[in-house]
């Protein structure tokens, strides 16, 4: 009995240690998901080898669950200036039409002048409250297409199983650069028929598919693909929409590269290790990059 | 540790380390006056211990002589030896859990040695309570061990599968990094810090496809040791953990068969004698793709093709008094085909492990075994995109030979020592470049094609020592000294361990030893997709840890063991994956370095015989890495990191046809990363644009906890005179929808915190038929 007793109080004791072991954990496991806010500066500017710099933006980051407003996120008085041992750009802020709304962005005063390939560009910018932003980048050699994309593009009719395309894209290979972006923009999501010989009043449309989600950036209209090498054969994937296409191929520098995994391999969680801003966040990047228009035919099913 | 620039430097050093830990141990025993003095002449009795029904070997059965506190422990192949045991009568128990005590007399006579096999009956628990006498090995030193029964393991099933990684999950400071995941993270090291070990090869993927189950089929299991922290010299290679499994030799006596049929999968398994010994092959498979074959086809919602299979075979002979033959192998492969709107993708893994071992007792104290070991680890997929096509597939091949020396010197000292040589082949095949008539040469690296074979070897060498200084005292040391080729580095593992039998009912231990790794894991946590196993190069360090454990153990009353273990663990090099390489020329390249900590404690209390067996228990644990290139270089916890883990098994047996189980399990909920701000960004000449979150501490916040709740009711009944169970399972009784993840989603007009959650209550049935 008596070691029966004491077996019990030593249950009992192990058993009331876990409980309250218990509810610790019970009690302090959760973390609310934060409401607090920690604003910082971002840049985002690619300068392309040939053509003067444009389309620059400088925004503050807002809250995270907040709706988006670019209003309050857009810097419209940043000094921003880019130059290099031979040149140098001054940017003006154009702002966004009111019709279209969105963001406004800056660009080189004097449009006359181009980015040069194979050259280092320095970027300073600078904010009304005295924060710095600087980075550096080197303009790739100038690409060029080998084997452009063909003017006429048939799509399969077959919808499930694609057969394979017979065109294959080839392009200059660049020293220092492994990695290619290629870009597949629809010019003309509306019209068809209109560049048909003779012309029709059939109106483009999507291509749809399985995995196309329907999300917000599936209404974007160019395709991005990454390619370590210099050739491609046309994957019918690229394509979202049919009719008029831009087919663009980049040799970018590694901040370029690095933004674009940033964006659409990151998990769109910012990641420091992949941005070239001191003093803030962003990318300043550059390129050199060949296009070609193609016309994508429907499958007519 | 040290880098050596010649080859040849290796064998000295190891040859120094071995004589130095030797020498250190004076092992002779006569220069100390703690030690006792030289043994007794006496007689030996040496021998195996077997089920009497199946004639397979039983590990870690104590053979005493009760009248002298002489006994032994078998070792894994089932082999004991006791020296020194006085001439005469002496009356010799045999124990081993779920097993009718053996106790008869044996003459031994003076300096003469027998050689017996015991033969031991199982316990049915039918009717009254039956509790199996099956006291706490006083000569185990090895701390934080845990034996769990086969029989248990298997009875804790999920959605109707029975997974013996799925059952350790129930260990206290054993977590996963979600409930539908079978890795295991390990008192803060994740899974690619455990070595798993299947009768002596290592297993690189003990996962299938995505994690869900692993890939050892419990019917084939036979044996299950997992140590988690301060594990001696015999083992090497991981920073973290231990997990050696053994498969079943099969029925020496007679053929028999256990066929079963689930929702998810069926499983056969056949064993019988063969020759002069027995054989086991067994073997499960999934059917999910034959069901969605049968169903029709839809071009717009195409269905994926799914199915794994594993499957387990051994074959053990007896060639004479002395030896023991084994051959045994173990497959598994995974298939995923996904195919529609112009895109093919087929992903894959598969295990091949094949070994052959052999044992020879060269004198009644001196036992050897030697290992010669084959294993492969592969996956890959390929894509083909309207005619663009893509192939990625990384293979590890280890080939290995052991050989391992037990000396049972007397009573108060066992040695054992041995040395290890393993072949690495690493290969890592990618073509990205659209054409899929193209082949990579060996040592490519362009244009989208690449073909890197490293080919490496390790060696390494061991003494481990187990001294009795006195009844109350005993110790572990040993040292382990590894020779990595690809990076010509020399580690040197010092290990030691302490029991002290403070009273009649509690035993005391500390652990300490330094531990190296020299591959490192590419690898996602939350789903096995595409690991790649990884050497260590000129441009990383071998990953070390140095643990520290001290623990308690107690019989707290009758059938009830306790144990609380304390560790701390300090962890230098460790590997965390940069994505977001594309491009990488070395391994320095693919990971970021960096240090940590892992220290908590666990209580266990385990019931291991009776009518209700199971166990309670409840770990504490704090994990904390820094790696300058991520988190900003601010220390911060990995994502499965969880602050408490209570864990409650029960199974038990009604009467001889109903059989109820329980599981039960509370955790922190994972840590996940919250966010600062967000912004938007664009592509070049912005057509469209995108949201980014800027991450708060890398982890810094927590999820609601995780608990669950699981029965299972087992049903034994006959089917055409065949014995046969029917089991049935609820997963998640009270629907409990934990979160396996939490991200913001930036795909919306606005950013949303979305959960994804796991799975909700799953009944499931299933019968197994014994013929």
């Amino acid at each position: 009995m008596t070691r029966g007793r004491e077996s019990m109080s030593r249950v009992s004791g192990v058993v009331a240690a876990i409980a309250v072991l218990a509810g610790i954990g019970l009690s302090g496991c959760e973390d609310p998901v934060p409401t607090d806010f920690d604003p910082e500066y971002v840049f985002t500017g690619y300068i392309y080898g040939g053509e003067y710099p444009t389309n620059i933006r400088v925004s503050r980051s807002l809250a995270p669950l907040d709706s988006f407003d670019y209003g309050i996120s857009e810097i419209d008085d940043a000094v921003i200036r880019i130059w290099s041992e031979t040149d140098t750009f001054t940017l003006e802020y154009v702002p966004p039409s009111v019709e279209e709304g969105g963001a406004g962005y800056y660009r080189a005063t004097d449009t006359t002048r181009a980015i040069r390939p194979e050259t280092t560009y320095q970027m300073r910018t600078e904010l009304s409250d005295g924060t710095v932003l600087t980075a550096s980048t080197t303009v790739p050699a100038q690409i060029e297409w080998i084997r452009r994309p063909p003017d006429r593009i048939q799509y399969p009719t077959d919808t499930l199983t694609l057969p394979p395309s017979q065109d294959t894209l080839i392009w200059t290979p660049i020293e220092g650069v492994d990695e290619y972006l290629i870009e597949v923009t629809a010019l003309d999501t509306l019209e068809y028929g209109a560049y048909l010989e003779p012309a029709t009043d059939e109106p483009n449309r999507r291509i749809e598919r399985v995995f196309d989600v329907g999300d917000r950036n599936d209404e974007d209209v160019a395709r991005w693909g990454f390619i370590q090498n210099t050739r491609v054969t046309v994957v019918w994937f690229a394509f979202k929409w049919f009719g008029l296409h831009n087919i663009r191929i980049y040799a970018p520098d590694p901040a370029l590269l690095e933004w674009f995994k940033q964006v659409r391999f990151g998990g769109r969680t910012y990641n420091p290790l992949l941005s070239n801003i001191d003093g803030g966040l962003g990318v300043f990047g550059s390129a050199t990059r060949a296009a070609q228009v193609g016309f994508l035919v429907k499958n007519q099913r | 540790m040290r880098r050596v620039r010649k080859r040849w430097r290796f064998v000295p050093l190891m040859v120094l380390g071995v004589l130095g830990s030797v020498m250190a141990l004076r092992a002779d025993g006569t220069e100390s006056g703690d030690v006792p003095e030289a043994p007794l002449a006496g007689g030996t009795l040496s021998g195996y211990v077997v089920d009497i029904e199946t004639g397979e070997k039983l590990i870690g059965a104590s053979v005493e002589f009760v009248e002298h506190r002489l006994g032994a422990a078998t070792n894994v192949d089932g082999y004991f030896v006791v020296k020194n045991i006085p001439p005469g009568t002496q009356q010799v128990r045999v124990r081993s859990l779920g097993y009718s005590e053996i106790l008869e007399e044996i003459t031994i006579s003076d300096e003469g040695s027998q050689r017996r096999t015991f033969e031991m009956t199982p316990i049915e628990v039918e009717g009254d309570v039956v509790t199996v006498t099956a006291e706490r090995d006083k000569r185990e030193i090895t701390l934080s061990k845990v034996e769990i029964p086969v029989e248990q393991l298997s009875q804790l099933r999920i959605g109707g599968e029975a997974d013996v990684f799925r059952a350790l999950q129930f260990l206290p400071g054993v977590l996963t990094s979600s409930q539908i995941s079978s890795g295991l993270y390990i008192r803060g090291g994740s899974p690619d810090q455990n070595l798993v070990l299947i009768d002596g090869a290592t297993v690189y993927n003990p996962s299938h496809l995505l994690g869900f189950f692993s890939t050892f089929n419990p019917d084939a299991v036979k044996d299950v040791d997992l140590i988690k922290g301060a594990y001696p010299a015999e083992y090497g290679g991981r920073l973290s953990a231990v997990l050696d499994l053994r498969q079943k030799d099969g029925n020496n006596n007679e053929f028999e068969g256990v066929a079963s049929l689930g929702l998810i999968s069926t499983r056969l398994s056949l064993q019988g004698p063969i020759g002069k010994g027995s054989y086991f092959i067994g073997g499960r498979r999934t059917y999910l793709d034959l069901i969605t074959s049968l169903l029709p086809e839809d071009p717009e919602n195409p269905l994926p093709d799914f199915y794994f299979y594993d499957v387990n075979a051994k074959v053990t002979q007896t060639l004479g008094e002395n030896d023991v033959l084994q051959a045994s192998g173990f497959a598994s492969e995974d298939v995923l085909g996904l195919e529609g709107g112009g895109l093919a993708f087929d992903l894959g893994l598969s295990n091949y492990v094949g070994g052959l071992r052999w044992t020879h007792t060269f004198a009644e104290d001196l036992f050897y075994s030697m290992n010669a070991t084959y294993s492969r680890y592969s996956t890959g997929f390929t894509g083909e995109n309207s005619g663009f096509f893509f192939e990625a597939r990384n293979t590890i091949t280890d080939v290995t030979a052991k050989g391992k020396l037990e000396w049972y010197q007397s009573e108060d000292l066992t040695l054992k020592t041995g040395l290890d040589a393993t072949r690495y082949r690493f290969n890592y095949f990618q073509n990205f470049s659209g054409d899929s008539g193209v082949t990579a040469q060996q040592g490519q690296n362009d244009a989208g094609r690449v073909n890197l074979i490293v080919d490496d070897w390790t060696a390494a060498g061991y003494l481990q020592a187990n001294y009795a200084f006195s009844d109350m005292l005993s110790a572990q040391t040993g040292v382990r000294v590894d020779y990595f080729d690809l990076s010509e580095t020399v580690t040197v593992d010092p290990r030691a361990a302490l029991r002290w039998q403070a009273t009649e009912d509690v035993a005391l231990k500390a652990g300490w030893g330094i531990y190296h790794q020299y591959l490192r894991l590419a690898t996602q946590p939350d789903f096995s997709f595409f690991d790649t196993w990884m050497p260590t190069d000129s441009t990383v360090e071998p990953a070390k840890a140095v643990h520290y454990v001290l623990s308690a153990e107690t019989e707290l009353f009758d059938g009830f063991d306790l144990n609380v273990d304390l560790y701390y663990k300090d962890l230098e090099n460790l590997s965390e994956l940069n994505n977001l390489v594309t491009n990488a020329d070395n391994v320095g390249d693919v990971f970021y370095s960096g240090v940590g900590t892992a220290y908590g404690a666990e209580v266990f209390l385990q019931k291991k015989s009776g009518r209700l067996v199971g166990w309670l228990g409840y770990g504490l644990g704090w994990v904390n890495v820094r790696f300058d290139s991520v988190n900003r270089g601010q220390e911060f916890r990995p994502k499965y990191d969880r602050r408490h883990d209570l864990k409650v098994v029960g199974q038990y047996s009604l009467n001889d046809r109903w059989n109820l189980g329980a599981s039960f399990t509370f955790q922190s909920g994972q840590s996940y990363t919250g966010a600062t701000s967000r912004f938007r960004t664009e592509l070049p000449d912005a057509k469209s644009d995108y949201d980014i979150i800027v991450p708060s501490q890398r982890y810094g916040l927590r999820l609601p906890p995780s608990h669950q709740l699981n029965l299972n009711v087992n049903y034994s009944t006959t089917i055409f005179g065949l014995d046969s169970r029917l089991l049935l399972d609820v997963y998640n009784v009270y629907s409990r929808r934990d979160i396996w993840f939490r991200f913001y989603d930036t795909e919306g007009e606005t950013v949303e915190v979305t959960d994804v959650r796991l799975l909700p209550i799953l009944p499931t049935i299933a019968l197994e038929v014994k013929f």
